[in-house]
């Protein structure tokens, strides 16, 4: 039988896969799109990416392959290496953030499916729809757009929409790595330092995380308990963002949303509300600074609109 | 022999400035459309004092760019191309754009009007310059990360006029690829100018301005220790020695990020970079700064630019 829904989530090298109960995901992005020389990472172990995208199909479900997300020209050989695994080992989609990469998958490696990540920077239906004529079949917009913007998006394109469900949201990306500066401070060193959880606390409370060439809100997008609404809306193809997260983060978050997806599309309403507590304690567990989903409801990123009280302001460490 | 040179384009900020810019030898001048453009609506031109700076720009024989650098969404669309149809009707000689999209509807409707790729699309690599010459455009700005490798290439495999920052302000996180900004805050405000219209204050993308949350202390931590106090790197970004590598790698546009700064300041950084690009092209200066007063130019009037942008987004919060 057909799945209702997509759950997927992101990993970045063999360790990490090796270490995942992936059993609640039905699709993996492989490779970490930021940094070429992040530990094992699957976009430069080319081995390792073969072996990943067979073990993934081999347990039923779909190999994504991530690619760089603001490449250099330098960096496009690399890129092409790497499309040309996914293409002889039949994975199922590349993720683009990057119009160049756009343009070479369609040109050049015409088999390969093309989903347009979030950093592809996906504002207007105009830009869905110049992707669409260059083979993507799926996006992310970009995280900063409300979803009555989102739903514009997806009806005027008329292509699938991810969305991210639950994780950090990436906010920024960069071609400096911003802890390069502190490892004597934090006395790990490259390639280590960016795999720590590290936290910018600044002005107002607020919470960054920074994993280097990349910064993410420190409070976690939670969309648990408007699931029945992205539902309602249409949404089935759901992200949690886990690349910066522990494998015991990857399967716990992964089992919570997979038991709500499958209530809220069974329409097990009385399950989902007598479940909803009990997800709550994990993502409480797992969330130390807090939720958020202001994007999406066209408010504040780091806002959280719904019933469930924040606990921004009770986090006292960091995760 | 005199050798090609690249023309040097001044951002302005007022009609003071465009004046300044100009009569100081700038080839060209952008300047910020308002209701249109990132960096907040002080240093925006109306309507009226564009025609004023064209007609100004033509009178010297030079040209003038709108920055159209906001991304409309679908409500604030049909204002946008109103906008971007006057421009085009008054004769400017290039819009300055943010999206991919945006730039394909323009050329549609206006297939003579030059459309020059934001900064903010943070196009780096040759992939990406062929796919947005292919939707029409005729320019592309580098991110500050390009450097004279990245020109060649695109100059080699490319038709698009090729524009470099050689002053600005550097920030940790790539233009185009950062919303920290509306993460910490972000309000819809409508428009003074057009009815209906609302932006999006805190996203650049979306509302021009941003509360540069970069700049505040930060305490980097991990399990509860902290290992420092800091704020991001955010720096004025400015290039001297390296000019003439990147002329040799085909360059068309030496761009002076100086909207914000005052006409006196962007006297000054427009004749340094006139100067050095015109004794370039007569074969008198290879690279090295002739004097240290040039240098020290340059470094002053880069702190200026970043107390200015700093002091215009603290505006923009109150």
């Amino acid at each position: 039988m057909q799945r209702q829904f997509e759950l997927n989530t992101s990993l970045s090298n063999r360790a990490d896969l090796e270490a995942s109960d992936l059993s609640s995901y039905d699709a993996v992005y492989l490779g970490n799109p930021f940094c070429r020389i992040y530990e094992g990472n699957f976009l430069e172990r080319l081995n390792d990416l073969r072996q990943a995208i067979r073990k993934v199909k081999g347990l039923g479900k779909k190999a994504y392959v991530c690619t760089y997300a603001t490449p250099r020209n330098m960096d496009m050989a690399q890129v092409r290496k790497v499309l040309e695994v996914a293409a002889s080992e039949g994975a199922d989609a590349i993720e683009a953030h990057n119009l160049g990469v756009v343009r070479i998958v369609h040109r050049e490696f015409p088999t390969l499916s093309l989903h347009v990540g979030g950093f592809a920077n996906i504002y207007t239906d105009l830009t869905a729809l110049v992707l669409k004529e260059h083979g993507a079949l799926r996006f992310t917009p970009n995280y900063e757009l409300s979803l009555d913007e989102i739903d514009l998006l997806r009806e005027r394109s008329g292509l699938e929409i991810e969305l991210l469900l639950h994780g950090k949201i990436p906010l920024g990306v960069s071609h400096e790595c911003f802890l390069l500066a502190h490892q004597k401070a934090a006395g790990v060193r490259c390639p280590q330092i960016c795999q720590k959880d590290w936290f910018l606390r600044g002005p107002n409370g607020m919470v960054l995380k920074s994993m280097g060439k990349w910064v993410a809100s420190g409070t976690d997008m939670c969309m648990l308990e408007h699931l029945p609404m992205l539902i309602a809306r249409g949404y089935r193809i759901f992200r949690l963002e886990t690349i910066s997260e522990t494998p015991a983060y990857r399967a716990r978050i992964g089992r919570v949303y997979q038991e709500a997806l499958k209530a809220t599309l069974n329409d097990e309403q009385d399950r989902f509300l007598s479940r909803q507590h009990e997800w709550l304690k994990v993502i409480r567990e797992l969330c130390p600074n807090g939720l958020s989903n202001g994007y999406y409801f066209g408010r504040t990123g780091r806002d959280y609109v719904g019933k469930v009280p924040n606990i921004r302001m009770e986090a006292k460490t960091d995760g | 022999m005199t050798r090609r040179k690249p023309i040097v384009l001044a951002g302005a900020g007022d009609i003071a400035s465009v004046k300044a810019a100009f009569s100081s030898g700038a080839d060209a001048v952008y300047v910020g459309a308002k209701g249109w453009a990132r960096w907040g609506r002080k240093i925006e031109v109306a309507d009226s004092q564009i025609e004023e700076c064209l007609a100004l720009a033509h009178s010297f024989g030079r040209n003038l760019r709108v920055a159209m650098n906001i991304v409309p969404n679908a409500a604030s669309l049909p204002f946008f191309m109103e906008q971007a149809s006057f421009y085009h009707s008054i004769g400017v000689d290039a819009l300055i754009v943010n999206d991919p999209g945006i730039v394909a509807l323009l050329r549609c409707r206006f297939p003579e009007l030059p459309l020059i790729v934001s900064v903010g699309c943070a196009a780096l690599t040759v992939e990406d310059a062929l796919l947005y010459q292919q939707l029409g455009a005729s320019g592309v700005v580098l991110p500050l990360e390009a450097d004279a490798d990245d020109v060649r290439q695109l100059k080699e495999e490319t038709e698009l006029e090729v524009e470099v920052f050689v002053y600005g302000i550097r920030e940790v996180i790539m233009l185009g690829k950062c919303w920290m900004s509306s993460y910490a805050q972000i309000k819809e405000l409508p428009e003074a100018l057009s009815a209906g219209k609302t932006s999006m204050w805190g996203s650049a993308k979306k509302g021009g301005s941003c509360y540069l949350i970069c700049k505040s202390y930060w305490d980097l931590t991990e399990n509860g220790r902290t290992v420092a106090r800091l704020k991001m790197p955010y720096e004025s970004y400015c290039v001297l020695s390296e000019l003439p590598s990147l002329i040799k790698a085909g360059a068309d546009t030496f761009k002076v990020q100086g909207r914000h700064l005052k006409p006196e300041a962007l006297t000054q950084l427009v004749r340094l970079y006139r100067r050095l690009v015109d004794v370039w092209a007569e074969g008198q200066w290879e690279g090295d700064l002739r004097t240290r007063e040039e240098e020290m130019t340059a470094s002053a009037l880069g702190h200026d630019l970043a107390l200015w942008r700093e002091a215009l987004c603290k505006d923009n919060l109150s």
